[in-house]
């Protein structure tokens, strides 16, 4: 009599149908792709571009071999690379206590939205300049500045996800008599956990762009600051190698945290959040 | 009034393990405050399985909260064994209409939580989880994650988590008025049994009237605007209580009775 019913119910089927669809359409996106190149270097062999406003992919393919096997192009590439984990780091690190501690106290909550609203609301790439004049030209004012940017979203995911935890959930505790430390370890922690993966997504986004935009504004190394150098000089396929180059180390950290985000938060719900 | 139908008059004894004397709620809203209680008596034995039935809004839940220290009474007494109610009690477990299984803990860890929360010795604990998995139906779910069970399961889950810490009294706030009617009624017997043969106090809260007779000691009909006891209904029925009972004239008086009090249907 008992579970009968409920146990022939199958349990978590695999998603095989929904998989190939993911397939389907992927190779449907790269296909778009590969023709959108094609055009984009048929174009410009007839020479409806000019070279320096939109170089062919082949040239810009070729100055990415180069860019990368040239020898200047390491520190440049470490430089960057440092201040935009460092900002990452320590921006997305600041975000999460804060936004524990704020989430902690109703008062402290309503005390500090006015700062925290007018923080956000500053564009905080036109605090760039300060930055070097208060941290000169090496990567520390680079540092500050993906700090800045990228502390937002971590921090606004981290209050949204501490309050997302349900009524039941919280009477369930409630009713255990449970310690607020064991609320917030065992439930509200683990259920804001996938707002700060998706936080943490962001920043990791800001954080480059901080670091880039603060190597434009001033610096005399950085991927930022060759960029410019190309650009100064109307090496555009140079240029376009650079943006190819930014946009992996971008992708590539964003990968990394997407692949802690499946390893911690196993259980799901992410879908809803991104 | 039918010749079945008794009304159980409690004179205040020590014997009662739950005392409720002349309770008020209200909440504030705004400017105004909603009476949502008003002049609740009641007083239960150890052991009883009472439901607590009525219509939404009748303060039903609101009172099971009361019982459990999950809010204030705004006027009146509360007593626990003889003790004022004033939060939470760790003799009290409590089951909600969801599951409210986490997501990222087992079957097993689910279970473990109480434990874990009322510094229990987890070690002893994890014996017990076996036990109370077969009870509920589900042995050998111990690895299992709750999305990766059916609603119904998961409630059983639930029921189990409530029972690991052995509390006294189960106060059951429509625990399955989620299911389906077949999971439902399943679940209903489990609950009888467990009821029946742990000797715990049990309060339930619904507003399925076949439901409350069928698996009650006393039947507390409630009513609304606001919410007040119309009537403290002892059910005669011989335990344990089988489908059989469905059939009998007894068991239609009661259900009868009770929906002419709540003026349900055509009278």
């Amino acid at each position: 009599m008992k579970a009968a019913i409920e146990k022939s119910i199958p349990v978590n089927k695999p998603r095989t149908t929904q998989k190939k669809y993911v397939k389907k359409e992927a190779v449907y996106s790269i296909l778009l792709l590969i023709s959108l190149l094609f055009l984009w270097e048929f174009l410009s062999r007839i020479g409806v571009f000019h070279p320096l406003i939109l170089p062919a992919p082949s040239l810009v393919l070729v100055a990415t071999f180069e860019l990368i096997t040239a020898g200047y192009f390491y520190p440049h590439f470490g430089v960057t690379l440092y201040e935009t984990i460092a900002g990452f780091f320590i921006g997305s690190f600041l975000a999460l206590i804060l936004g524990i501690i704020v989430s902690s106290n109703q008062t402290l909550y309503k005390v500090l939205n006015p700062f925290i609203v007018a923080f956000q609301v500053i564009p905080k790439i036109a605090l760039a300049p300060i930055f070097i004049t208060w941290f000169g030209f090496g990567p520390t004012a680079k540092v500050v500045m993906a700090i800045t940017l990228c502390f937002f979203p971590t921090f606004v995911n981290t209050v949204v996800g501490l309050k997302s935890v349900d009524e039941e959930s919280r009477l369930l505790f409630q009713s255990m008599v449970a310690s607020k430390r064991d609320v917030f370890l065992k439930l509200s922690l683990p259920t804001a956990l996938p707002f700060i993966f998706a936080g943490l997504k962001s920043s990791l986004t800001f954080a480059l762009i901080g670091a880039i935009v603060g190597e434009f504004v001033g610096a005399n190394e950085g991927l930022g600051m060759l960029l410019d150098t190309f650009n100064f000089q109307l090496d555009m396929a140079s240029v376009y190698a650079l943006i190819i180059v930014l946009s992996i180390i971008g992708l590539v950290l964003y990968l990394l945290i997407e692949w802690l985000d499946r390893k911690i938060v196993f259980w799901g719900d992410r879908d809803k959040i991104n | 009034m039918n010749t079945i139908v008794q009304r159980t008059d409690h004179a205040l004894g020590t014997n009662y393990q739950i005392e409720i004397q002349k309770v008020y709620k209200s909440f504030s809203k705004g400017e105004s405050s909603v009476n949502v209680l008003q002049n609740i008596n009641l007083s239960i034995e150890k052991g009883e399985f009472i439901s607590l039935l009525g219509p939404s809004g009748c303060g039903k839940s609101t009172l099971l909260k009361l019982i459990g220290g999950l809010l204030d009474q705004s006027n009146g007494q509360l007593m626990i064994d003889s003790e004022s109610v004033k939060g939470p009690n760790k003799k009290i477990g409590f089951m909600f209409q969801k599951a409210v299984l986490l997501p990222w803990r087992t079957v097993e860890g689910n279970l473990i939580l109480p434990v874990e929360v009322a510094k229990g010795d987890i070690h002893k604990a994890k014996n017990r989880i076996g036990e109370l998995l077969e009870l509920v139906g589900l042995k050998g779910y111990e690895k299992y994650y709750p999305k990766e069970l059916s609603g119904g399961m998961q409630q059983r889950i639930s029921l189990a988590r409530t029972l690991m810490n052995n509390p006294d009294i189960l106060l059951l706030d429509e625990p399955f008025g989620a299911l389906d009617e077949f999971t439902r009624e399943a679940l209903n017997f489990s609950l009888m049994d467990i009821a029946e043969q742990s000797g715990k106090t049990v309060i339930l809260v619904t507003h399925n009237i076949s439901e409350a007779v069928l698996m009650s000691d006393r039947v507390i009909v409630m009513g609304i605007n606001p919410g007040h006891i119309l009537e403290d209904l002892k059910i005669d029925i011989a335990k344990p209580k089988t489908d059989q009972v469905l059939a009998t004239k007894k068991y239609a008086d009661y259900v009868i009775h009770i929906r002419e009090l709540l003026g349900v249907g055509r009278v």
